[in-house]
């Protein structure tokens, strides 16, 4: 089971935790990466070629093991709250790993943001739709909402985020105002309901 | 309803030696006690006085609502007693032991073999008793044991030491029995076995009883759950984490957990009876 690490991966692991002490992607240099990875900057440019393809690769890695993370979660059975704190949290702490220079790339570069496309199709969804029936089944998700507009919901979600990537992240550094888009995105706007349903007139009789 | 067991103030010394001290518990018909302790708890002692093969030197035992020390030819045929001991004639086949308890105990008429296919060992009744293992010789032992149709059943770590085929064999048993109304005293330090098979447990360390309830109530009142993590180290090993659950810590502990570790599965997991029982005493049941 046991096994070394490969250059490669040892590269990744050396940027992650660099970008992660400096709070700052830009501040550190290829060179110091590959001091860090114990290998020759040639080493680095052999696998990643430009700086670019090291922090496309990196935001690949990182994506990946917070959906080990997230999997991990939804497969226990962790009661349902925890669960969501949980799968919550990782994905706060891989966001901030990132940092802007990295979220960028989900909208910039391609290769990124197509890797980004599938994993969405494959993996976050199926993700989703799995604590979504969970949460129906324990009564914290409302039952009687179509997993086909919670689906499309989701969607809008994903393609508006690409979409203002720039103020997103923004937010996502300020505590409240994260706070406050979290709870928009679960809770809705209202705290006290209303009744809407009228707007769309009277319900026609099925013949 | 009934009880089946009542002891009062029980107690019995070996010289010096306290080995029960003054318990008092009883036990409902039908209903399976677990009767757990490590070695030397005063379980066995225990069992020896309230079937009336040891005399109490305090207190007073009821079974079946009679005094046993003064009824024991009377209740004794109501009740069947598995020791973990075997005393069974080696020389004589399975049958013939069965038989031969039967005539005792005046059960007629009598289907040996078909008492023998409920332990396990149909075909096997005509094979003497010493070419039997370990695991067989335990099954004929219950076997014998309930041939009376017992009202009270008392087995005294009846899977000790035992495979896992013949253990499960006399778990059911016990659960058949319980089903035709016996009440069923059980004596083991299988925690997992008690759980699974008592209505109440209870705990005995040093000659007294230290608790007495269902296993879920005290799960409830001693027992904390538990998170158990696997996590992969960095040899690519696997490594236990536990995390406390229901406090007001768990949710930033769950977290901690999953940004310094690499979580590969978590899943909660109930305070085991063992648990407990080092909880209250401080030590466990196997020493």
């Amino acid at each position: 089971m046991s096994r070394r690490s490969t250059k490669k991966e040892r590269i990744i692991a050396a940027a992650v935790q660099l970008w992660r002490e400096t709070h700052n992607v830009n501040k550190v240099s290829l060179e110091d990466i590959a001091r860090q990875a114990g290998v020759s900057p040639t080493t680095v440019y052999n696998n990643f070629g430009t700086r670019d393809g090291l922090v496309g690769e990196v935001v690949k890695h990182l994506t990946r093991e917070l959906l080990d993370k997230q999997w991990t979660a939804v497969k226990s059975d962790l009661p349902f709250p925890l669960k969501m704190q949980t799968m919550l949290s990782v994905k706060t702490a891989t966001m901030q790993d990132m940092q802007t220079e990295l979220l960028d790339k989900f909208s910039t570069d391609p290769v990124v943001s197509k890797y980004l496309d599938e994993i969405y199709q494959s993996e976050m969804k199926p993700m989703m739709t799995a604590i979504i029936e969970e949460g129906k089944q324990q009564g914290y998700i409302n039952a009687d909402l179509p997993d086909e507009v919670i689906m499309l919901y989701l969607d809008m979600m994903k393609a508006g985020g690409t979409a203002y990537a720039g103020e997103l992240q923004r937010i996502a550094s300020d505590r409240r105002l994260m706070t406050a888009l979290i709870r928009i995105f679960y809770y809705g706007l209202f705290q006290k309901e209303f009744d809407f349903t009228g707007a769309f007139g009277t319900e026609k009789e099925a013949t | 309803m009934n009880q089946a067991i009542t002891a009062e103030e029980l107690t019995y010394r070996y010289d010096n030696l306290l080995a029960v001290d003054h318990i008092s518990f009883s036990v409902a018909e039908g209903e399976i006690l677990g009767f757990l302790g490590p070695n030397g708890a005063g379980k066995t002692t225990t069992v020896k006085m309230l079937t009336g093969q040891i005399k109490p030197k305090e207190g007073r035992a009821y079974l079946l609502g009679m005094d046993i020390t003064r009824n024991v030819e009377k209740v004794q045929g109501q009740l069947g007693i598995c020791f973990e001991v075997t005393n069974l004639y080696e020389q004589m086949t399975a049958v013939e032991n069965l038989r031969l308890f039967a005539r005792l105990f005046g059960v007629h008429p009598f289907d040996a073999e078909a008492l023998l296919e409920r332990v396990g060992l149909a075909g096997r009744g005509k094979d003497r008793v010493e070419t039997y293992s370990k695991g067989m010789k335990q099954r004929l032992m219950v076997a014998r044991s309930i041939l009376n149709r017992p009202k009270v059943l008392f087995l005294d770590e009846p899977t000790a030491g035992l495979d896992p085929t013949s253990s499960e064999a006399i778990r059911n048993i016990i659960l058949e029995e319980r089903e035709r109304g016996a009440t069923v005293f059980l004596t083991t330090h299988d925690m997992m076995e008690a759980d699974k098979l008592s209505h109440r447990v209870a705990f005995m360390n040093q000659g007294k009883i230290v608790a007495l309830d269902t296993p879920h109530n005290l799960k409830q009142k001693y027992g904390k759950r538990a998170l158990k993590a696997k996590v992969l180290n960095t040899n690519g090993g696997l490594e236990d984490r536990e995390v406390v659950m229901d406090s007001p810590e768990t949710p930033r502990a769950v977290q901690e957990l999953f940004s310094r570790e690499k979580v590969v599965t978590i899943h909660s997991e109930e305070a085991t009876l063992e648990d407990i029982f080092i909880n209250i005493t401080g030590r466990g049941l196997v020493e």
